[in-house]
């Protein structure tokens, strides 16, 4: 090529190229003639072609373009140390898709309030993917925009609506349970200016302490313009319509509950009437503070604790209506005499009732329950171990993880996974181990043989080097 | 595929158990497919990778359903070519009688020797006469792929992309029947590689892809005049290859010995369903070539296990093919020993900003205008977005757009900061392949 083709040259060819050089055909400038050329038209192509790759310095960049910057996460990065193993762990679990083992991964990560790498992303997706029914907390590890509880506690009502939507559902969520009435109104104000997406991602919390008040704010939710959030109102409707003004509250526990006395001066007993709808009284007497319960019943608390028949079924109802007098230590209390009485904490509204409460506040009333010398808790987790990690909003405390190891159930697992040689039993529970125990449950595997149970001795030896990690003093 | 009007010719020959035909393909000359019916050997023509082929399974159908359709005569001399290159299957020679020695036999090696010499020399003969044919179909294809271009410029570029994929599908038959499948592969992506590209680049682009096509027609016919690195450049993007055994007997081919850390590793489904597989290698010490490229094909349901990782670090000495900007190559040695050094160490020295790294690209493109994508290495990186699209950029003020990755990938890599980015510079844009970050080596995924 003698010469370089023009601004003006390489413009014609666009055109003619666009329209068909059948129209209209290019020239090639006669200097970069050859003979013999029998298309000349291609030759002047050829050299557009190589020019145009050889002269072309990329674009300046767009005024409008917007730099990606890293959030601002005050958490400290997980532990280099720690990284490959994660990265092994969670890879061998991803494809043995045993994803319920990924669960007390993020549940530790997220309790030693480590940042993870963001070139783990596979790490991230898998945690994303796990997340499923395992609440939010899980999911919000994995997002960009995550942070925990502890990092919104401070912010107040003036200053909420700063926070991004996922940390603002889970601080309206405890403002709820604090003030369900002042909760409600901070949701009204923001409502008509929130995109559909973050009025859906807030509802959920409204869930908590739902009551007759709430009845004017959810009837509202039907017109919502966006079909997602019409569904959770929904729900919401279905509760609400569950709750009882004070009057009928009382009509139905007049009907229900008889109240007598031994003798003229002597103490007040408590018993059901035959044919009670149990289950309603359940839930009625669970939404109510025990304070109101009391009072509408015209009896004192010992009244009830002495209480024996059907009416022990209802303790925990007693327990949960504690609770919302702030009594967490009440509530263990009926829980326990319900338990003892043979009450299953699988049946009923029970696990409901509590899963509306903020998740700290739930392992708050349930962690106790699960360390006592009686362990109806954890029969029922080992039977339905996905449900009560969920309920549990994470593993066993050390001394309740202690405890579910000497139990039957869990020798029962242990021994069919050395009969099978598979770990599909133990997988679901293996969660309710925490890192401060993973050692000792170790040591259970080892028991069985050198090789049992692979991918949950990898878990779990992932968790004691988190835990030692993060607490090198507590090696033992 | 049995009709015998398919078969212009289809003949067999009794006495030396020997059949052949030639039947009409989607190419220009029939294939020329012939068989023995005693050990059931054949060959074909076609370029199926089909063992046998279906030419193959139709000219024995006719053997043994229809033997009336094959006419006897004495085999051609393509037929008495192939018999004289085939291996038998079996034993080549009759066992030798046991018992005493004749002193008459120690004469026997130099008569065996001269029946080499005299078979190598056939060989020779036919192979030169192989590659002629060749030539010759491979000039008669470009001729056809030129009318091709003149063709598609003469409609306009606007009425292509509704018919490209059908009119780019033929071509490439075209050309693979011409016996330049590199070519032909080349047209047949050429569909899938525009639609992959924003609408408003499309036309820019295809003009671009359609002038560096003719540019490699008039290069191939040129091909006594250019430098022995770019003539080596033409011929294999035309179809001739280099086996590996061919590039390491060698002796002139370019030998890097080095550390080398495997930037970046790409796979991908080809039309002809063979996975191509890409490892991208960064040279740790100074000089060129700074990049090289390790190419691999195997069929989709046989992936090889001979694959890099990204990240890895490896000592080994590559031997390059002969290019005007060496660039594919493959590990002639490698040493089995462990390497301390890290990664990262590859990515040091990358060029301060865009500008510099496209100019660096393009002047391997003046050596080598088809080579495509350019790997580079653009230190002082930031990520931006522009709407829905990801862009690099650096403080000289340049952007590329980014091309082929996924929002958490681009999200994980922004969150380091500005970094040294190993890339590819492609058609759209850049495609993002590692960098050096402050928080460690990234790798995209």
């Amino acid at each position: 090529m003698t010469r370089a083709l023009t601004a003006a040259e390489l413009g014609e060819l666009d055109r003619a190229a666009a329209m068909g050089f059948a129209r209209e055909a290019p020239e090639l400038p006669p200097e970069l003639r050859r003979p013999g050329d029998d298309a000349p038209a291609l030759t002047l192509v050829a050299y557009a072609a190589h020019q145009r790759r050889l002269c072309t310095l990329p674009p300046r960049a767009p005024p409008g373009i917007q730099r990606i910057t890293a959030p601002d996460d005050p958490r400290p990065p997980m532990p280099e140390a720690a990284r490959a193993s994660l990265r092994r762990a969670v890879a061998a679990i991803r494809r043995q898709k045993a994803d319920e083992l990924l669960v007390p991964i993020g549940w530790a990560l997220r309790e030693r309030g480590w940042r993870l790498h963001p070139f783990d992303t596979e790490v991230v997706a898998a945690l994303r993917a796990a997340a499923g029914p395992y609440e939010r907390w899980l999911a919000e590890l994995a997002g960009l925009d995550l942070g925990d509880d502890a990092a919104t506690a401070d912010v107040d009502d003036a200053h909420w609506t700063t926070l991004p939507p996922g940390q603002r559902a889970a601080w309206l969520s405890r403002r709820r349970f604090a003030d369900p009435d002042a909760a409600r109104a901070l949701l009204l104000a923001v409502w008509p200016t929130e995109k559909a997406e973050v009025r859906q991602r807030l509802l959920p919390a409204m869930v908590v302490r739902l009551g007759p008040a709430d009845a004017e704010f959810v009837a509202m939710l039907a017109t919502d313009r966006s079909a997602p959030v019409r569904a959770v109102g929904a729900k919401l409707a279905t509760m609400v319509a569950g709750e009882l003004d004070d009057a009928a509250f009382t009509a139905l526990l007049a009907s229900s509950v008889k109240v007598s006395r031994v003798a003229m001066i002597g103490p007040k007993r408590i018993a059901l009437h035959a044919g009670v709808d149990k289950a309603r009284l359940f839930d009625a007497i669970a939404g109510r503070p025990l304070t109101a319960v009391l009072a509408a019943l015209g009896v004192e608390l010992d009244t009830v604790l002495a209480g024996t028949g059907e009416i022990t079924a209802l303790f925990p109802a007693f327990g949960l209506s504690a609770l919302r007098d702030g009594q967490r230590a009440r509530h263990e209390q009926l829980a326990r005499l319900g338990a003892d009485a043979g009450w299953n904490p699988n049946e009923g509204t029970w696990r409901e009732r509590l899963m509306t409460l903020p998740r700290e506040e739930r392992r708050a009333c349930l962690l106790p329950l699960s360390e006592g010398p009686l362990t109806p808790f954890l029969a029922a987790a080992l039977a339905t171990p996905g449900r009560w990690f969920e309920l549990l909003g994470g593993p066993l405390t050390a001394r309740g993880s202690r405890l579910l190891r000497a139990s039957s159930g869990w020798r029962e697992i242990l021994g069919k996974v050395r009969e099978s040689g598979g770990d599909a039993e133990l997988r679901p529970v293996a969660a309710f181990v925490p890192g401060a125990d993973a050692r000792a449950a170790l040591a259970d595997l080892d028991a069985i043989g050198p090789n049992a149970a692979p991918l949950v001795r990898l878990t779990w030896s992932l968790l004691a080097d988190l835990a030692l990690l993060a607490d090198p003093e507590g090696a033992p | 595929m049995l009709k015998p009007a398919k078969w212009p010719v289809l003949a067999r020959s009794e006495e030396r158990q020997l059949v052949w035909g030639e039947c009409q393909g989607s190419g220009s000359t029939p294939y020329r497919v012939c068989g023995t019916l005693d050990d059931l050997g054949y060959t074909c023509s076609c370029p199926s990778r089909k063992f046998p082929c279906k030419h193959t399974l139709a000219l024995f159908w006719f053997v043994a359903d229809r033997p009336a359709s094959l006419t006897a005569g004495a085999a051609p001399e393509w037929v008495e070519d192939w018999l004289g290159r085939r291996k038998r299957k079996g034993p080549t020679t009759a066992p030798r009688a046991s018992g005493p020695k004749d002193i008459r036999a120690a004469v026997e090696p130099a008569v065996e020797a001269e029946d080499d010499a005299k078979k190598a020399a056939a060989s020779a003969r036919a192979a030169e006469k192989r590659r002629a044919e060749r030539e010759e179909a491979i000039l008669g294809g470009l001729d056809e792929l030129d009318r091709w271009i003149g063709d598609v410029l003469g409609e306009g570029l606007g009425v292509f992309p509704a018919k490209a994929t059908e009119r780019c599908r033929r071509i490439a038959s075209r050309l693979v029947d011409a016996k330049s499948a590199a070519l032909g592969t080349r047209l047949d992506e050429l569909p899938g590689a525009m639609f992959a590209l924003p609408e408003e680049d499309r036309q820019a682009w295809l003009l671009g892809e359609l002038g560096r096509l003719a540019l490699l027609t008039r290069a191939y016919r040129r091909l006594d005049t250019l430098p022995a690195g770019l003539r080596e450049d033409v011929r294999r993007l035309v179809g001739w290859s280099t086996t590996r055994e061919a590039l390491l007997d060698d002796p002139a081919a370019l030998r890097v010995d080095d550390t080398w850390t495997v930037v970046g590793v790409r796979e991908q489904v080809q039309v002809d369903r063979l996975v191509r597989r890409e490892t991208w290698l960064r040279r740790h010490g100074a000089g060129t070539p700074d990049f090289a490229l390790l190419l691999d094909h195997s069929p989709v349901t046989a992936r090889s296990d001979a694959t890099f990782a990204t990240g890895e670090v490896l000592r080994a000495t590559l031997a390059f093919h002969p290019s005007a900007a060496p660039l594919r190559a493959i590990v002639a040695t490698r040493d089995p020993n462990p390497v301390a050094a890290g990664p990262e160490a590859a990515l040091a020295g990358g060029h301060d900003g865009l500008d510099e790294a496209v100019r660096a690209a393009q002047a391997l493109v003046a050596m080598q205008p088809w080579l495509d994508p350019v790997p580079m290495l653009v230190g002082n990186a930031t990520l931006g977005r522009v709407a829905s699209r990801f862009a690099l950029t650096t403080p000289d003020g340049a952007f590329q757009w980014v091309v082929g990755a996924s929002d958490a990938a681009v999200y994980a890599l922004a969150a380091a900061g500005p970094a040294t980015v190993a890339c590819l510079l492609e058609a759209g844009g850049v495609r993002l392949l590692s960098a050096a970050t402050k928080l460690g080596f990234w790798e995209a995924p």
